[in-house]
């Protein structure tokens, strides 16, 4: 039954999402978006052109637009991009795909560099390791991801005259040693970026469980150090750990817009920025709702995962 | 001025367990100027709720609150308008009644502001008037709740309460969150309090032996009924509800009724208040139980003048 | 009536490290930005010199020049006061807002907290960037524009930082003391539960405002809000793009500046958090 509730609790919220969506990019101007239709149509196939329309809802009132649009979206119509013809949804999977490859990664990485850093600074709080470790936390969070990107494509393109960001994306079923090297230093970047609040939120955890009984009684039998740090201090730790994780991976899904187009990787970010830059308002709008469904289904995720790994929540 | 609780009912929806829990169950009771009366019963037995809902902080569900004949209103909003204030209430935690942001001074003073009972430049002297009279001395009016101690915050209590000039004081188990060499002393204060001012208390309490010292009237409630009512010494010297019975013989230094012996009776857990029994809600630990018990509510009767149960057992 | 709160609490800021650290940063940045604001850089951050093109830092030109002779330095304190113009406003709009509706919504509870928390839930489900970039795209570039962009993105957060505490305390016993004796709504409302609500909205505070300047920098990165020649941090990273191998001042100039701010506010909201934790007021 409650499980009932939790459904309707985000059918409502995606519902408020696709107005949401709506009103921001209905907010242009005008009829920028009807009368373009009208010139820029680039090379769309009267039909397609046809279905943008309905897509869009021309010349219905305001909730007319916003009823015509939702169809059209729940029935797979994500409307078609003017300069290549190619349906927004046929665009989507790849590029999906390509966000997804370098959100896990980055994730991985950054999970694993933030809690390296933060059992480091957890060792010994207050001391200069701890601050060390802090400090770096901090620098994370500070350097912005497009500061540390260029930095990185002028190193490495200029110094070392390596960036095999420069060729052509490969997937990993076409040219995996080429795929993980174009991941590679993007991943970096948003590890990094996502590092700062693991490092944070391990450091926190792990301070909070080493205070508890049961583990100055795992230290008092004489259980050995390391042993009681890994197997008893971390996996308790690891609730709170997991769950910034999943969020992390949330938002770099989003995030990854900056790096994606100063790496060249053909990812949602990416396109909807040349969408945007394009003027392509379909490719946008539907981007962005697939973007948010997405996003609402990893928070799902996440709380699932986390009310089955915590025994205290039934 | 008087208080009249006539059949009140309050539920509560549970929302997690779609289920409803009775706090009340039909409570009727009168109080006078001048009256004390004390409400005993374990905890859930709803005497917490009723002080709410006495105080207006809490609508309830069926029955009426009156109070000097003007019935008290039905939504939450408008039940504490009713009152104009002239009901007051000390709450149990001394640590969370008082605003740990506040000093004791102005926290007093504030009240007498708000209601402009005194003039601008009288509202200080009030302040001492008031903590003087608790026993907080007049040094301390600067100082930070979490400076005090408890018995000290529970004077303050005390002195927020008055500083409303209230004609009904409603304390729901005032000293039990204290040291137990400290509850003498407010226990004192407040008795010396109600015979300088004349007060009139709602007295509310677990505990038997604090009802006793200050009460004219005892109410025993259980499972949101009152299940005896009398003056203090007809409850406490001869009680005839098998719970009653119960809670005296448990006291450790109270002389036994004589017959059947109730000392062991109150072992193990309360019953669940979302979970009543059928009948009698006290049958399934009563000695004296017979099978109508689990049938029949039974009502408050008179036993003897103003001495009333609901048990017709005894009343036989 | 007051509280001697107030006062006590600054005194405890400055006993913390980063916060004293974070202030002097950011008191360094403000410094700077209002020094740009009236005008009083040494060069014109507009000024093109094209033989002085690609100079590395000297005494003319503190910070070098870019590629058109422009002064880095002048460039960098004026990009500076953009951004934090941007974030104050954008942060300000996001705080008011979105206290008001936490507040309101903790308050009363029932249809209208549902829909405050289902509306900032609708928000929340959008990544930052992605989110400010459309709405800018619809609104336009100009640094308003900008601030409101970045203040619908921010304004969930308040909605969520105001509503918790108020919660909590609204079920205090001294609240309902509070509502017996008889006090208004308004009363109850700031002299006893605002105060609550203050400690985490100022650390809120700092902390939105380092992400709004994050993120009004990455959206100029972009090409969008700031247009050429104006001078904004996050454009002058992505013009030294091409010059960064040999005229490295023009892409580590204004990254500094973007990182000490970020880090300085940061600190400042740690050094907040730490004097209005209400477990140190026990130490009387």
């Amino acid at each position: 039954m409650r499980f009932f509730n939790r459904i309707a609790t985000v059918l409502t919220t995606l519902f408020g999402i696709s107005i949401f969506v709506f009103i921001v990019l209905r907010v242009i101007p005008g009829d920028t978006i009807t009368s373009s239709l009208g010139i820029e149509t680039g090379v769309l196939t009267p039909e397609q052109i046809q279905s943008l329309r309905e897509y869009y809802g021309i010349d219905k009132p305001l909730i007319g637009q916003y009823l015509s649009w939702i169809t059209s979206f729940l029935s797979g119509d994500l409307g078609f991009s003017y300069s290549t013809g190619a349906p927004v949804w046929e665009l989507t999977k790849p590029a999906l795909l390509v966000t997804t490859q370098l959100a896990l990664f980055g994730t991985i990485l950054g999970v694993m560099m933030g809690v390296a850093v933060g059992m480091f600074s957890a060792r010994k709080p207050g001391s200069a390791r701890d601050f060390a470790g802090q400090f770096f936390g901090l620098l994370a969070l500070a350097i912005p991801g497009f500061v540390l990107s260029t930095t990185i494509v002028t190193v490495m393109a200029n110094r070392f005259q390596y960036f095999p960001n420069g060729y052509e994306y490969m997937t990993p079923v076409e040219d995996l040693s080429m795929n993980l090297q174009q991941m590679l230093f993007p991943s970096l970047v948003l590890g990094i970026a996502v590092a700062a609040p693991v490092m944070r939120t391990t450091r926190s955890a792990l301070l909070e469980t080493v205070d508890k009984d049961f583990v100055r009684t795992a230290y008092g039998k004489g259980v050995k150090p390391r042993i009681v740090r890994l197997r008893h201090v971390l996996r308790n730790s690891l609730i709170p750990i997991v769950t910034m994780t999943g969020i992390q991976f949330g938002y770099l899904l989003g995030g990854a817009v900056i790096v994606e187009k100063i790496f060249a990787l053909p990812g949602m970010g990416r396109q909807i920025l040349d969408a945007i830059n394009k003027r392509e308002y379909a490719t946008v709008q539907s981007s962005i709702m697939v973007f948010a469904i997405l996003f609402v289904t990893i928070n799902i995720v996440t709380d699932w995962v986390y009310r089955k790994v915590d025994p205290r929540i039934k | 001025m008087s208080l009249k609780v006539d059949g009140v009912i309050k539920r509560y929806k549970v929302r997690a367990k779609k289920s409803t829990i009775s706090a009340l169950n039909g409570v009727s009771l009168e109080v006078k100027r001048g009256e004390t009366l004390g409400i005993v019963g374990e905890s859930g037995c709803g005497k917490s709720t009723l002080a709410r809902l006495i105080v207006g902080l809490e609508p309830p569900t069926e029955g009426t609150l009156t109070w000097n004949e003007e019935v008290l209103g039905k939504s939450v909003r408008n039940s504490l308008k009713s009152h104009h204030s002239k009901i007051q209430l000390v709450f149990q935690d001394p640590y969370s009644s008082l605003n740990p942001r506040q000093t004791i001074g102005s926290c007093v003073a504030e009240v007498i502001k708000t209601h402009q009972l005194r003039a601008v430049d009288q509202v200080d002297s009030r302040v001492t008037e008031l903590l003087s009279v608790v026993g907080i001395p007049m040094d301390m009016k600067n100082r930070f709740p979490h400076q005090l101690s408890g018995g000290q915050r529970q004077r303050v209590a005390i002195a927020r309460a008055l500083a409303a000039e209230p004609d009904l004081l409603v304390l729901d188990e005032p000293v039990s969150a204290l040291d137990v060499s400290v509850r003498a002393d407010v226990m004192n204060l407040l008795v010396d309090l109600k015979e300088r001012f004349s007060l009139t208390y709602i007295f509310i309490s677990h505990d038997l032996s604090m009802v006793r010292h200050i009460s004219d009237e005892i109410a025993v409630m259980y499972l949101g009924r009152i299940v005896e009512l009398g003056s203090w010494s007809e409850v406490l010297n001869s009680p005839r509800h098998p719970y009653t019975r119960a809670l005296i013989d448990s006291i450790p230094d109270h002389t036994k009724i004589q017959g059947i012996d109730f000392e062991n009776v109150l072992e193990g857990e309360v019953p669940d208040p979302a979970n009543l029994p059928n009948g009698c809600a006290f049958h399934l630990r009563c000695p004296i139980a017979k099978p109508n018990c689990r049938i029949e509510v039974p009502a408050l009767k008179v036993a003897k003048a103003s001495h009333l149960v609901a048990c017709p057992e005894v009343l036989k | 009536m007051k509280t001697v709160r107030e006062k006590t609490w600054i005194n405890y800021y400055f006993k913390s490290t980063s916060g004293i650290v974070g202030l002097f940063l950011v008191s360094v940045m403000i410094t700077l930005s209002i020094v740009s604001a009236f005008s009083l850089a040494p060069i014109d951050p507009l000024e093109q010199n094209p033989i002085s093109a690609l100079q590395g830092p000297n005494s003319t030109y503190w910070f070098g020049t870019d590629q058109f002779g422009r002064d880095i330095f002048s460039r960098s304190i004026d990009g500076m006061r953009r951004s934090l113009s941007v974030a104050i406003l954008s942060v300000s709009i996001a705080a008011l807002v979105g206290v008001f509706l936490g507040v309101i919504g903790g308050l009363f509870g029932g249809w209208i907290d549902n829909i405050v928390v289902r509306s900032s839930d609708v928000i929340f489900a959008f990544p930052a960037i992605l989110l400010a970039l459309a709405i800018v795209n619809s609104l336009g570039n100009s640094w308003i524009d900008t601030s409101i962009a970045i203040a619908i993105v921010y304004t969930p957060i308040f909605i969520r930082v105001a509503r918790g505490p108020v919660l909590t305390v609204k079920e205090m016993d001294y609240v309902k003391s509070v509502r017996v004796l008889g006090f208004s709504t308004p009363r109850i409302l700031i002299r006893h539960l605002m105060p609550n609500v203050f400690a985490p909205i100022v650390v809120q505070i700092a902390l939105s405002l380092s992400w709004a300047i994050l993120t009004e920098s990455g959206l100029s990165f972009l090409g969008l809000g700031t247009q050429p020649p104006d001078a904004s941090l996050g454009l002058m990273v992505s013009e030294a793009q091409p010059l960064a191998a040999f005229a490295w001042w023009a892409l580590a100039f204004p990254s500094i500046f973007i990182t000490v701010v970020v880090v300085g506010l940061n600190l400042v909201g740690d050094g907040l958090r730490d004097a209005l934790d209400p477990a140190r007021r026990s130490s009387g």
